[in-house]
């Protein structure tokens, strides 16, 4: 398509608006392009090579006995994943007790309370901490946190190597991220909502609680299920605190091994490929793909559900 | 005993006087979720200062080493074991080893080829051979 015109600079001619080729652009898309297939395909490629593997595993093993079993000794073809299953979710939960509330009060308070210089000094202090290598809170949890809870409770109550002790590191690892993806969340609440609520003469707490945080929610949520997600994906803390041996307990004070730190330990070791075991490596990391793929999902889905769009 | 409350004056005309008798009650409660909000801040600081503190009070301190041969006592020509050339350090070696030893050590890696510091290390294992006993955090060395 064309129009007949005269330039700006008063020069006749024709001005096509036809869409002129852009090389460079066309690159750059393709090159974007590019960048999320790969992704994409790293993802597919995951999921195929656990599939194709669990598959194989599951041709030997009764999934009803996999998912319902209460041992896991693949030495004697044992396969229940519930001892493996509950110490990941019971870790997960103590994690979430600690880095749920004190995440939410940290949020709030950045958000709300706090002044624009301590928000500035606070905040990038907890996030640049979190960068803290996973295997460093590890031995924190091992060598900190566990004699102070054998301390505490008792060294008989409380094993060298415990769910309680994993779980509450991975709570404060997990804490700055859930922080600040609240304050992100609280803060962009718009500030007229606040004006509003000040204006009928409610407090400060009042606005907070009742009208921030309700308007945050769907990005509270948010924050809350992608803690969760990666206190189940967690691996170094659980693997070196948690202890090293399939454990049907919900005591706190006893070890436990959880998926992921059974998938460390055992392909860390010996195994022959192709061997039973090393299949089922490939079923636990397809349960917890799941797993997190699901939390994922429902963050999503609560996002969208209660997601308030403000103009 | 606190002094009676003053009575507030009214803000609209006609309404009345103390229109919110729970006020102060709000403002207290406000007050106190605002120390929760601050006390969970600075509690979530701390534990992260408290990892940074073991971990600084864990990597730094004393540690104690025992040798069996003392390295002072390598010295040769008045100079410390650190300040020997390369040949020195050979000599060293041949010295304070059996022959047999020091034929076998060379037939796998021979002497004059290594370098200064796999010199050092070879007579810090195969001579000194220095051993920790015992380690103490930075607050105990403290």
């Amino acid at each position: 398509m064309s129009d007949t015109g005269s330039y700006p600079e008063g020069k006749t001619g024709t001005a096509s608006l036809a869409r002129r080729p852009r090389p460079g652009e066309a690159l750059v898309q393709a090159f974007l392009f590019f960048c999320a297939a790969v992704s994409i395909l790293t993802t597919l490629g995951i999921v195929v090579t656990l599939g194709e593997e669990s598959f194989s595993f599951f041709k030997g093993v009764n999934l009803v006995e996999f998912f319902t079993g209460k041992v896991w000794q693949p030495a004697i073809d044992r396969f229940g994943i519930l001892p493996l299953l509950a110490a990941t979710l019971t870790t997960s939960l103590y994690a979430m007790l600690v880095a749920l509330p004190l995440g939410l009060l940290v949020a709030v308070y950045l958000s709300e309370y706090a002044s624009a210089r301590v928000r500035d000094i606070l905040k990038p202090i907890l996030e640049v901490l979190a960068g803290i290598p996973t295997v460093v809170y590890g031995y924190f949890a091992l060598t900190t946190v566990t004699p102070f809870l054998r301390g505490l409770i008792g060294e008989n109550v409380v094993e060298v190597y415990n769910t309680l002790s994993a779980g509450l590191v991975m709570g404060i690892l997990i804490l700055p991220l859930i922080a600040s993806m609240c304050e992100d969340a609280l803060s962009s609440v718009p500030a007229a909502l606040r004006e509003g609520a000040y204006a009928m003469g409610a407090t400060k707490l009042e606005v907070s609680l009742r009208v921030v945080v309700p308007g945050a929610f769907s990005g509270l949520a948010a924050a809350f299920i992608l803690g969760l997600s990666r206190a189940v994906g967690e691996t170094m803390i659980v693997a070196l605190a948690a202890g090293a041996g399939p454990n049907l307990t919900l005591n706190p004070f006893r070890s436990a091994e959880t998926m992921t730190g059974h998938i460390v330990r055992i392909s860390g070791g010996d195994l022959s490929y192709d061997s039973i075991d090393y299949k089922s490596l490939f079923a636990i990391a397809m349960v917890l793909f799941v797993v997190t793929l699901g939390l994922n999902m429902l963050s999503r889905r609560i996002i969208r559900r209660y997601q308030e769009v403000y103009e | 005993m606190s002094a009676p409350a003053k009575p507030r004056a009214a803000l609209i005309p006609g309404e009345p006087a103390d229109f919110s008798p729970n006020l102060e009650a709000r403002k207290a409660r406000g007050a106190k979720w605002r120390l929760a909000f601050l006390g969970a801040t600075i509690l979530s600081v701390l534990f992260l200062f408290a990892l940074v503190a073991s971990i600084v009070n864990q990597g730094f301190g004393y540690v104690l080493t025992v040798a069996e041969v003392d390295p002072p006592g390598l010295s040769r020509g008045g100079l410390p074991l650190e300040r020997q050339d390369s040949p020195a350090l050979v000599e060293t070696i041949r010295d304070n080893v059996s022959r047999r030893f020091f034929m076998k050590a060379d037939a796998e890696a021979p002497f004059a080829m290594r370098s200064r510091e796999e010199l050092l290390a070879f007579i810090d294992a195969e001579i000194v051979k220095s051993r920790v006993v015992g380690t103490w955090s930075l607050s105990d060395s403290l």
